[in-house]
């Protein structure tokens, strides 16, 4: 990874990284995911010309659970039909409504508090030249931009949108970490091997080319292993196209 | 890390008969009336499979049945080989539209009859014969049907002992589908609890057993509405578990909630059903739920004495720390999980994993924190003596006026805070408080449950009976107030409304607004005592009072410091009735 890569210390009072089992009545895994990662990085950075891929997450704070209970809805807005949100697009007079009061579900969550990690993370350029057979630009001058700019955004504070924990209520502080050795160490209460079990990798997403419709979504687990508060996340089983 | 782990102790519950663990593919029913055929098909009779329990009443039996219970809702889903009056025999249910009996017997039989060449089980004939002659209509023949209620029914052969469903062929036949991948073709995709590639369930078996719940079960991994489903993906597919790995984590939970062992794995905990295990059989798992659920009082309770023995062994390692885990015990996986219902799914309140040596630890470090001087040490008429070490519920109880009342989240974040050594929640603390308030009582239970906030939470070193050296201004108060108190019971005898009454909550939130005017009320009090006492009790108010160093009564006090205040009331009064060395107590 070396120069093209980044640390980045993201903390927060709550998270909620769903597991897929628990979603509905929500239980979080018990750290970050990498697609978790991911998402904040593309929050504070992200063009359609470069991926993210998160190498390792360091854990920094002891693993505390909380419960709360939220009021939700039990449905979605159609997206077809008369009322549905492709005819209201269309037509600014129709309203897509839903019936909160009517729809409402209390779900319980079992989610993460007082978290801090960090992600060490470099950026992948699809580059669309080789894909057409031409030559790649060097690395340096094609990655280095990016990265110049993720790290003139992160140093000021900058993001596209609110970086966030699993949820969006639950907001993320961060802060780059442009020397080595500031690195903060994990606590105490995370040293030794821990198995956290098979933990979400990321989506693979199959789209048609043509009409970017998306054909199918497969998600991939990979099993990760704590050794003293740091997971090495492995490379994506799938390929990422531009 | 929850259906791992329950997947894993599918295995250990497999291996134990004491368990009674259900094979792949069958789950136990309630079966309560059996159909018995000739060999050519012909109907024998209709039985009574229920069989009295010792008070008298009829008990439905448990049999393994192929196949799991059916899911609910209006679906056509007939069993094989057992199932409901209206499968089996067309029952028309009162409250269903015409035809729906008659839908339902049609489509077994359909089902019955399209096996019938690939089993090719001579039982399984008879049954078919049976299902081609048999009439609705006939069922009025049979009154034994109207009485043995809601349970299923399975079928017989005159003169042998197994059921059809039991028979070898069947049994062999049934299995073989299963290795098939079931009667599903779903695309093999990626489990999440294995990471093995599998064709995953479509839906995951319902979890009977957790209070509050309902009584057909409820799901513990569902997506039942719109909002739940992500990626266009529908139902069970959202979370891809394999239909084995759903099939053992459901059977596994069953069984500590409801299987013939739940006695030792479920517990109560407020509105949260608690089940725990350990990765191996272990003594400690044995006795925990004992433990957990009667705290000390648990020990009187018993009526084994090998078992008392081993439960008081167990109690006095938790208080004086260590030194009870047998050999090769100490690090076994423990795991404690905590459900709760919500509507027709079961939510995960809390989940934790640690081992046998770690949980002994922070037992002790909990009594630790907990510990208290008893009010009541010997039981009196029917109330039991105090606990050394309470149970969770009754520290729970202590927080509300009924047990209704409880504030649903606090179980299972005090059974957390236990569990993992970490801080007790604040509520705990508030709500004690305020039951103090409400009822001006302050007990054993409540000022242990007010140390022990204190202790963990703020670090405030608070000892296990009454130290007449400290001088914190509200613990002195709390015992000036106590003073006072006994001063005026002394003085009038039993009264309806004393001090406690009047003026508890305000002279613990405001004391400069109440102590001047009840120390005034307190020489008229002191005046009726006679020689002796009147001079010992005048030395102990100016001892109390002379820890205040003169600051005067802060004007208030905050609700730790009340909680300090409720300590240190407790404490002296407690000393009033406690018989002092070498002297008559008060």
């Amino acid at each position: 990874m070396g120069k093209f890569g980044i640390f980045l210390k993201v903390s927060g009072d709550y998270a909620l990284f769903s597991r897929p089992e628990m979603k509905v009545e929500r239980v979080s895994y018990d750290v970050m995911t990498p697609s978790a990662a991911r998402g904040i990085l593309e929050a504070i950075y992200w063009k359609p010309q470069i991926r993210w891929t998160i190498d390792e997450i360091h854990v920094l704070n002891p693993i505390r659970f909380t419960n709360i209970r939220r009021n939700e809805i039990a449905s979605k807005i159609s997206v077809k039909g008369a009322s549905g949100v492709n005819a209201a697009m269309k037509n600014p007079e129709i309203r897509p409504t839903l019936d909160v009061a009517g729809d409402r579900q209390q779900r319980a969550s079992l989610l993460l508090k007082d978290v801090a990690y960090l992600i060490r993370a470099h950026i992948r350029v699809l580059d669309p030249r080789v894909e057409k057979g031409g030559a790649p630009s060097p690395e340096n001058e094609a990655v280095g931009k990016h990265l110049d700019m993720f790290k003139r955004r992160a140093r000021k504070g900058q993001a596209f949108h609110q970086p966030y924990f699993g949820c969006r209520e639950f907001p993320v502080r961060f802060e780059l970490i442009e020397d080595e050795s500031d690195i903060p160490p994990p606590d105490v209460s995370l040293m030794g091997p821990k198995d956290l079990g098979f933990m979400l990798h990321d989506i693979e997403f199959d789209a048609d080319r043509s009409t970017n419709r998306v054909r199918s979504t497969t998600p991939h687990f990979f099993r990760p292993v704590m050794t003293d508060g740091v997971i090495h996340v492995p490379e994506l089983p799938f390929a990422i196209r531009p | 890390m929850i259906l791992q782990a329950l997947n894993e102790l599918y295995d250990r519950l497999a291996g134990d008969a004491a368990y009674e663990i259900a094979p792949p593919g069958f789950s136990p029913q309630k079966i309560s009336f059996r159909i018995v055929l000739e060999a050519d098909g012909t109907l024998h009779d209709i039985q009574d499979a229920r069989t009295p329990d010792e008070r008298g009443r009829p008990q439905n039996t448990v049999m393994l049945v192929p196949g799991e219970a059916k899911p609910s809702g209006s679906g056509i889903n007939p069993g094989l080989l057992w199932d409901n009056q209206t499968y089996l025999l067309g029952r028309q249910p009162e409250d269903k539209p015409a035809g729906f009996g008659e839908k339902r017997f049609e489509a077994l039989r359909q089902r019955h009859l399209e096996l019938e060449k690939t089993i090719e089980d001579p039982g399984f004939s008879a049954v078919c014969r049976f299902l081609e002659q048999w009439d609705p209509v006939r069922i009025a023949e049979y009154p034994r049907l109207n009485e043995v209620g809601t349970g299923f029914g399975i079928f017989g052969i005159r003169g042998e002992k197994r059921a059809v469903h039991e028979s070898k062929k069947v049994q062999e036949w049934w299995r073989g589908t299963l290795e098939k991948g079931g009667e599903g073709d779903q695309e093999a995709e990626q489990c999440l609890v294995t990471g093995s590639m599998s064709s995953p369930a479509r839906l995951h078996p319902k979890i009977k057993g957790v209070t509050g719940s309902q009584a057909a079960g409820a799901s513990l991994v569902s997506f039942n509405a719109a909002a739940y489903e992500s990626y266009g993906k529908t139902q069970s597919f959202n979370a891809p578990v394999s239909g084995e790995v759903a099939f053992q984590y459901g059977t596994a939970l069953n069984s500590l909630l409801t299987g013939p062992q739940a006695k030792k794995h479920r517990l109560r905990i407020g509105d949260t059903t608690a089940v725990f295990w350990t990765e191996k059989r272990t003594l400690l798992e044995d006795l925990l739920a004992d433990v957990f659920s009667g705290g000390s009082q648990a020990v009187e309770e018993t009526q084994d004495a090998t078992r008392r023995d081993q439960m008081r062994h167990l109690l006095e390692a938790v208080r004086s720390g260590g030194g009870y885990v047998e050999q090769g015990e100490s690090e076994t996986p423990f795991f404690i999980l905590g459900l709760a219902p919500n509507a027709a799914r079961v939510s995960i309140r809390f989940f934790h994993r640690s081992t046998t040596a770690d949980l002994l630890e922070k037992l002790h470090e909990h009594h630790r924190c907990i510990e208290m001087v008893r009010q009541f040490t010997e039981p009196i008429g029917k109330r039991f003596a105090d606990p050394a070490f309470p149970a969770i519920w009754q520290i729970l109880r202590e927080t509300a006026r009924v047990a209704d009342e409880i504030p649903p989240l606090l179980g299972g974040a005090l059974t957390r805070a236990i569990v993992e050594g970490t801080s007790y929640p604040e509520g705990l603390f508030s709500a004690v408080i305020r039951r103090i308030h409400a009822d001006r009582t302050i007990n054993y239970l409540r000022s242990a449950t007010l140390k022990a906030v204190l202790v963990r939470n703020h670090q405030i070193d608070i000892p296990v009976m009454l130290d007449p050296e400290n001088t914190d201004p509200p613990y002195r108060l709390g015992r000036l107030f106590a003073v006072l108190e006994k001063t005026q019971e002394d003085a009038l005898g039993p009264i309806n409304a004393g001090i406690r009454e009047k003026f508890y909550s305000s002279a613990s939130a405001t004391p400069a607004s109440v102590f001047p005017r009840i120390l005034r009320t307190y020489q008229h009090h002191l005046a009726k005592l006679n020689g002796g006492a009147k001079l010992n009790r005048e030395r102990l108010i100016q001892d109390v009072l002379a820890g205040l160093d003169g600051r005067g009564f802060p004007n208030q006090l905050s609700l730790k410091n009340q909680g300090i205040f409720a300590i240190g009331y407790y404490h002296q009064r407690k000393d009033f009735f406690t018989k002092k060395e070498g002297n008559k107590g008060d």
